[in-house]
């Protein structure tokens, strides 16, 4: 036997473990988002773009004189998809989490069958499907759309189904609850973490979409991850530095309120009745 | 307002397994029945189709009369209490009380005052700010109840009520179970598994085996009158010996394996008897003798098993009886707590062979 308890090998794993974490994602945003405050001819970046960016207090400034309204539209379309995801997703869940017919099954593997396609292939079915709904901006939101709702509903659906939701949802029924009281008084305030955190995945995908975004935008829709590539291929180092800053601002906290909401409902309600 | 219930050759199945097979009863209005049976023998089942949560294949369920087949759960004006209670444990107490109350769009002031009245009726004053999860399972058990009386059910049903609780609790929720619908003056019915709590606890006692009614009455006829060995093996321990009843003299007479007992009543022929304990007696030097098999200590009294003619058979002794097994005690029959079965029992029909879900 080595001297090694279990105990130990699990904590070196877990520093393992972390530090790779912090080598693939923390240092990468840690050296983008270094390069966006710092004086770029520290880090021998300066090129031509820093004559224009320098009339600029900021690089964040000069990023949003650039690149904000297609910061308002990603933020804009983010709530759009938020609020399609909702109205389709939430009866979508509740109806898969109450039938198990073949009919149920066949809706929930076309929900997910995106998520295995490129989204370039999406796109271009978008496109040649409905070749008018580029120039509103409805392509673009469907393209979203297609990648957020399976994950919505896979949150809400948990929400809906949840615990002992049915059971309760039959006690409401025979104290005499009709479907709509039944649904607003029990199922939404149990399943109102679900939704939610449905719900900000939705925007956190929308936010982050680039593959589609880049297909099925035109100039006067396109979005904030669109932009970002457009930083990386035309401006210097730290004006995509800046935007992608900005980009991980508005992320960030989304993701943060996303963990806290995940936590088991139990602990809202104290021991689970 | 309590309802007249009537069942009419209620059938359902799940699949191809019958959980109910054409089962009839009827609940007067005010009555409290109890529904006893082992699990998987439809109970449940008849309670979900009784509150509208299940639709039956075939059969009517009649409230005073009225087809209720149509009609879905939450316009039926039935109370359930729920075997895990199922309470909202977003709600209060008093919300969850008052729930049946507030989609009824009752004034705020009819809902206080039902809140009250059920508070107190059911000790829970103390209780109403707190969530289900802050309180103990007996208070549950009793705000559930509080739940379902709320709205003045025509008809209350009770899904195993005392299961969940332990002995001690399960005593004192029984009395306030009692108390609570006799102060309600609804028709109850009571799902259990336990033959004490139907024989306590109902009016009439309905006993249900595989999907049918195998016997129903008072719960003292039941006990004391079954009419198939399953009843009588349901709602008590006891031997079934198989006799031979001959006319002599005036009266009826039978060899049975402690002895020739006289049974007034009983008709000439083969007869299947239920030896009850409380039918045998313990003697030191009466009766025929028998070979003790084993005794099990139980306090008040000692659990004897003896064997006599081949067959074995129960008795309780007195506390201060030492037998041991392999002793020869003597056993006296008092054939009043006799039970003869009647000869045409259909035999365990199909019902009885097949497996169950309720």
């Amino acid at each position: 036997m080595t001297g090694a308890s279990s105990e130990q090998i699990r904590s070196i794993s877990a520093a393992a473990l972390l530090l790779l974490l912090l080598a693939v994602v923390a240092a990468p945003l840690a050296v983008v988002v270094a390069g966006s405050v710092l004086d770029p001819r520290l880090l021998g970046l300066a090129s031509e773009s820093w004559e224009a960016g320098s009339r600029h207090a900021t690089w964040f400034s000069y990023v949003l004189s650039l690149y904000g309204r297609h910061l308002a539209r990603s933020a804009a379309l983010a709530l759009c998809v938020v609020v399609l995801a909702f109205a389709l997703g939430a009866p979508a869940a509740y109806g898969l989490s109450r039938r198990k017919d073949p009919f149920a099954r066949a809706v929930a593997v076309l929900l997910d069958a995106p998520l295995a396609v490129p989204g370039l292939a999406v796109a271009i079915g978008l496109l040649l499907a409905y070749p008018r709904a580029r120039a509103s901006g409805a392509a673009l939101a469907a393209g979203h759309l297609v990648y957020a709702l399976p994950f919505f509903v896979r949150a809400a659906g948990n929400a809906l189904s949840g615990g002992n939701v049915p059971e309760l949802e039959e006690a409401a029924a025979v104290s005499g609850a009709g479907r709509w009281q039944r649904f607003r008084r029990i199922v939404l305030p149990l399943a109102r973490p679900g939704l939610l955190a449905g719900a900000l995945m939705a925007f956190t995908i929308s936010w982050g979409e680039f593959n589609v975004s880049f297909l099925l935008s035109t100039p006067t829709t396109s979005t904030f991850p669109s932009a970002l590539y457009l930083t990386y291929t035309t401006n210097s180092f730290p004006v995509a530095a800046a935007a992608t800053t900005l980009f991980l601002a508005a992320a960030v906290p989304a993701l943060a309120l996303l963990q806290r909401i995940a936590s088991p409902e139990a602990a809202r309600f104290g021991e689970a009745a | 307002m309590s309802a007249r219930v009537e069942v009419r050759r209620l059938s359902k199945a799940y699949g191809r397994v019958p959980a109910l097979d054409r089962v009839s009863l009827s609940l007067e209005p005010g009555s409290t029945t109890a529904l006893v049976g082992a699990s998987g023998s439809g109970k449940t089942t008849l309670l979900r189709c009784l509150a509208g949560l299940l639709a039956p294949d075939a059969g009517e369920i009649l409230f005073d009369g009225r087809d209720v087949a149509g009609v879905p759960a939450e316009r039926r004006g039935v109370g359930v209490v729920f075997q895990s209670y199922a309470l909202f444990p977003h709600l209060t107490v008093a919300d969850n009380l008052a729930f049946g109350l507030d989609v009824r769009r009752t004034s705020s002031g009819d809902r206080a005052r039902r809140v009250a009245q059920l508070a107190e009726e059911l000790g829970l004053e103390p209780l109403l700010d707190r969530r289900p999860g802050q309180i103990s399972g007996g208070e549950r058990q009793r705000v559930a109840l509080g739940r379902a009386l709320a709205y003045r059910p025509v008809l209350l049903l009770l899904d195993e009520p005392l299961a969940a609780l332990d002995p001690n609790l399960a005593e004192s929720v029984r009395e306030a179970l009692a108390r609570a619908i006799a102060a309600e003056r609804t028709t109850v019915l009571i799902v259990t598994h336990d033959r004490a709590d139907a024989l306590r606890l109902g009016d009439r006692v309905v006993l249900l085996r595989a999907g049918r009614v195998e016997q129903e009455g008072a719960p003292r006829d039941l006990y004391r009158y079954p009419k198939t060995e399953y009843a009588a093996s349901f709602f008590g321990s006891g031997a079934l010996w198989e006799v031979e009843a001959r006319v002599e003299g005036s009266g009826i007479v039978a060899e049975t394996p402690v002895g020739r007992i006289a049974l007034p009543g009983a008709r000439p022929g083969r007869l299947r008897l239920i030896v009850r304990p409380e039918a045998l007696s313990v003697r030191a030097s009466a009766g025929t003798s028998v070979t003790v098999r084993g005794v099990s200590y139980e306090g008040d009294r000692s659990r004897i098993v003896f064997t006599a003619g081949g067959r074995d058979a129960v008795v309780f002794g007195p506390a201060g009886l030492e037998v041991a097994p392999g002793d020869r005690i003597g056993i006296t029959v008092d054939p009043r707590f006799l039970v003869v079965l009647p000869e045409a029992e259909a035999a365990p029909s199909r019902a009885a062979s097949r497996s169950q879900t309720a």
